[in-house]
């Protein structure tokens, strides 16, 4: 009897300490990043999308994903790539998603509050009854739907490829042409760019400045609420060498970027893939009108003397 | 008689007078050696000897040799001159050290008496005759006399001209020799850095005084090729302006320009380019460049996320996640390339903390924190160098971030912070370069990772007795992410096993953060609640953010369950979910 007893004993012992280390395993965990959707600067007709990655610690196997988006009055607005319910495979510890907010074009100006709650369902079914845990997260939805333009940027990167120096062309001078790769974040809701980028070139110590150009003129546009690079073209007289560029980024009149950079200025010629300034495009406004003057004028000439010489024809005939 | 005979009578008198003089006195009067009388003929013999030839243009060193324009050492004096003989014979000119000529046996050149400059070749009467003297290192004088004959060519007694020529002016005797400067030493004040200007100090002088004293250069080649008159045969590195003597040439190093030796040969001439003997000349005065410390441009730092945009997204939970990066360029004086074409960059060292710490708190290992300060980040990636022309080379530094690394966007305490980086480079001479912190436009912000754990898999309210609560269980939060939690829950109905229509409320469960609270006080959603259906109640757990990695944060929720007195008995199933929801910054 106290044999059996003690085994009995034994055997529940083990059976609760079994029973306990189980129901201290943790779940598999889930989380997501980043827990929000906001934009303040939407209009109209915005796009706006955001990736979120939904991320799990022990993804050992398949998952169903459901979202519900609660944002009243802009429910329908919002769509995530995925659909709103779908698996997530075994293996992938991160998942990317993508949110989407297409503004329609009669949309009330307002702010737009709500949340979108991502949640994963339980792999079993208790065993012996209970209940099963579902884990979740919740993203805090904000979006803002403005009638203004929001002209508004954030500059990331600058960045000045090598280069060639000038060289001559007939009996002008073709300059070398400075690219600034401007990485800028564009914040608010129309295509931009910076309103202005002015370069200075220093000597190698930095103390004899050599040459200073600035252009209005960024053709390219990073569209709303996209990260892009635009680029700015500058010409230069500079020789080759190597030299130091401190720049400034305008957002209007503001100086939103200032800093210094290394340059390298090749001989010309000597870089491969360069592109630099080529032909009558990429003549200075002045030699542009004094190269045309030199080729049109004569082109004048002879049009008038033929027109003078079919005149008289004419009259002739008469 | 007639009128005519009459007016010429006395012309004709005069003439017979004239004619009988002349013979009178050709016979008898004009006879120098009296009258001889000989029978039968008279023969008359003279014997002209040879004459020399005579100037027809005075001797003339050509180009002129004098004080202003001397010859050099090695080079050439030329003598020309014109000679007309009366017997059209070809000439000699002879070019003597001094007075005195001897015409020369069978029409050949003519001795000087004093040992000759030059001797031309026979040359055709009435043409210029020409000359040359190699001026030889022997010849130490500065000017030496000259003087010149003309010789016969013709081998029957020939003549010289009894009177020598020295031209005249500056053409004429005495020539000038300029002689070799004298280059004894070099040196140099080389290790000088990129940028800098090395200087060679030669040791050399000029013996001639005639001008007051020549004055002299130095040339520095890259290659032992040098021609005096034209310099170095491939790169002058350095010259110097003509000095009197101890000339010293001066070499801005180019930017980049690697960290090693090079040759340098040094030559040293004089004002009309002659060069210099000495064991100096043309030796190789090799120069060392020092070795720069890298630098690094703070614009060019950038924090960046595993893609290259947008925040860093920390996309593990409760662990790490890596692929963030540092890019940034190296600039090195030295440029990117070593010898053996190797790089001159070695690694560099990473220092990526949150904008609130500081450089200064997370310079080193000791200062590590996995929620704000990462140091010492050494994986780094050295980008291509072409060469030892590419000034800069670009550089990446990945990291990993713990997954409860502070966030910095809104709605965190450290919103108003950012995450940034410090770098520095070290060559291959072990040199670092400060310490150098991002631009602000080079920060970037640690996203939020929204994320929990469970440290059970279900709610086990085991046996319970129908209208009577049941004892308390408890499910426990994790912080599994780097923010603080709170937490919505709500559920389903629990169904019974085998007959899903018979079910127990979701209400029937209660959730509280207070352990030992009674099932069903007064509910206040945020602390305790009855368990609604989706979507739920926010509960205000307050789970801290987790600040130590191997101890996730947690925060318990307890439950009880207190089933209808009139619930059918059975076995019951249900599902409770649990979402994250990013509590208060002030609650973290």
């Amino acid at each position: 009897m106290k044999k059996i007893s003690f085994s009995f004993l034994a055997f529940l012992l083990l059976f609760l300490i079994f029973s306990l280390s189980e129901k201290n395993i943790a779940l598999a965990g889930f989380g997501i990043t980043p827990p929000y959707f906001k934009n303040d600067n939407l209009t109209r007709e915005s796009y706006y999308e955001q990736k979120i990655t939904l991320v799990r610690g022990d993804p050992v196997e398949d998952s169903k994903v459901e979202i519900k988006i609660n944002v009243p009055g802009a429910n329908d607005w919002i769509s995530v790539d995925k659909g709103n319910s779908f698996i997530l495979p075994k293996g992938e510890k991160s998942f990317p998603i993508t949110l989407k907010v297409k503004v329609p074009k009669d949309a009330p100006f307002n702010r737009y509050k709500g949340n979108i709650r991502i949640t994963v369902a339980p792999a079993n079914l208790p065993e012996g009854g209970g209940v099963a845990i579902a884990l979740g997260a919740q993203v805090d939805v904000d979006l803002n739907v403005t009638k203004q333009a929001i002209f508004d940027f954030l500059i990331k990167k600058v960045e000045i490829p090598d280069f060639e120096e000038g060289h001559k062309w007939w009996i002008f001078y073709l300059p070398g042409k400075i690219t600034m790769n401007i990485t800028l974040e564009n914040l608010g809701n129309i295509p931009l760019a910076p309103n202005k980028v002015q370069l200075a070139i220093y000597d190698y110590s930095k103390k004899n400045l050599l040459e200073s150009q600035e252009t209005k003129k960024i053709k390219e546009k990073v569209l709303p609420f996209q990260t892009g690079i635009v680029r700015a073209f500058l010409p230069t007289k500079t020789k080759q060498g190597v030299y130091w560029a401190q720049f400034k980024v305008f957002k209007d009149k503001d100086i939103v970027a200032e800093g210094e950079l290394p340059i390298t200025i090749h001989p010309y010629g000597t870089l491969v893939g360069y592109k630099g300034y080529e032909g009558f495009f990429g003549l200075t406004l002045k030699d542009k009108i004094i190269f045309s003057l030199i080729v049109l004028t004569p082109l004048v000439l002879i049009l008038i003397f033929v027109f003078i010489f079919l005149r008289k024809k004419k009259k002739k005939k008469k | 008689m007639p009128k005519q005979i009459k007016k010429g009578l006395p012309y004709f008198l005069i003439f017979s007078l004239i004619f009988s003089v002349v013979v009178f006195g050709l016979n008898f009067n004009f006879q120098k050696e009296g009258i001889k009388v000989k029978a039968d003929v008279a023969t008359t013999t003279v014997q002209v000897q040879n004459a020399p030839p005579a100037w027809q243009v005075y001797a003339l060193e050509d180009p002129v040799s004098a004080t202003s324009t001397p010859t050099n050492i090695g080079s050439q004096v030329t003598f020309k001159a014109k000679g007309n003989d009366p017997n059209d014979d070809p000439y000699y000119l002879a070019v003597c050290k001094g007075p005195g000529i001897t015409p020369g046996a069978n029409g050949g050149q003519p001795t000087c008496t004093a040992g000759a400059w030059c001797i031309s070749a026979s040359t055709t009467d009435e043409t210029t005759s020409t000359c040359s003297y190699t001026v030889l290192e022997t010849d130490s004088s500065e000017t030496y006399d000259w003087y010149a004959y003309l010789c016969d060519a013709y081998s029957d007694n020939p003549q010289c001209n009894s009177t020598y020529s020295q031209g005249s002016g500056g053409s004429g005797s005495p020539f000038v020799v300029n002689h070799r400067p004298n280059f004894t030493a070099i040196s140099n004040d080389s290790p000088q850095l990129p940028g800098a200007n090395l200087t060679w100090s030669s040791t050399a002088s000029d013996p001639d005084t005639i001008r007051g004293g020549d004055t002299i250069r130095l040339y520095v080649c890259s290659t032992s090729g040098f021609n005096p008159s034209t310099g170095c045969a491939a790169q002058t590195l350095a010259s110097s302006s003509l000095s009197a003597s101890n000339p010293q040439a001066a070499y801005t190093i180019p930017v980049p320009k690697p960290d090693m030796a090079y040759d340098a040969y040094v030559f040293v001439v004089d004002q009309f380019n002659l060069a210099a003997t000495g064991t100096a000349q043309g030796s190789n005065s090799q120069y060392t460049v020092a070795n720069a410390t890298p630098t690094i441009a703070s614009t060019s730092i950038s924090l960046l996320d595993a893609d290259g945009s947008g925040n860093l997204t920390i996309t593990n939970e409760e662990s790490s996640t890596t692929g963030f990066m540092i890019s940034f360029q190296i600039t090195d004086d030295n440029s990117c390339w070593a010898v053996g074409s190797t790089s001159e960059i070695s690694t560099a060292i990473g220092y990526v903390y949150r904008t609130g710490i500081g450089q200064a708190a997370c310079d080193s290992l000791g200062e590590a924190n996995n929620n704000n300060c990462y140091p010492e980040l050494t994986n780094v990636q050295i980008g291509s160098c072409s060469g030892p022309s590419q000034w800069t080379v670009n550089a990446t530094i990945t990291f990993a971030l713990w997954y409860h690394a502070d966030p910095t966007v809104n709605n965190t305490p450290w919103a108003a912070e950012k995450w940034t980086a410090s770098v520095k480079a070290v060559d291959d001479d072990n040199a670092t370069s400060s310490l150098t912190e991002a631009w602000t436009n080079g920060q970037n912000e640690v996203d939020m990772l929204l994320a929990l754990g469970l440290l059970q898999d279900t709610i086990d309210y085991s046996a319970v007795v129908p209208g009577t609560p049941s004892g308390e269980t408890t499910t426990t939060v994790k912080a599994t992410g780097n923010v603080g939690l709170d937490e919505t829950l709500y559920g389903t109905d629990m169904t019974l096993s085998g007959n899903p229509s018979i079910t127990i409320p979701a209400n029937r469960q209660y959730w509280y953060f207070a352990t030992g609270t009674a099932w069903g006080s007064t509910p206040t959603s945020s602390a305790q609640d009855f368990l609604q259906y989706d979507p739920g109640a926010e509960g205000e757990l307050n789970c801290l953010k987790t600040t130590t990695t191997g101890s996730p944060a947690t925060k318990n929720t307890f439950w009880k369950i207190n089933v209808i007195s009139t619930q059918q008995r059975g076995i019951y199933y249900g599902t409770n979910t649990f979402i994250a929801v990013a509590s208060e910054p002030a609650e973290w």
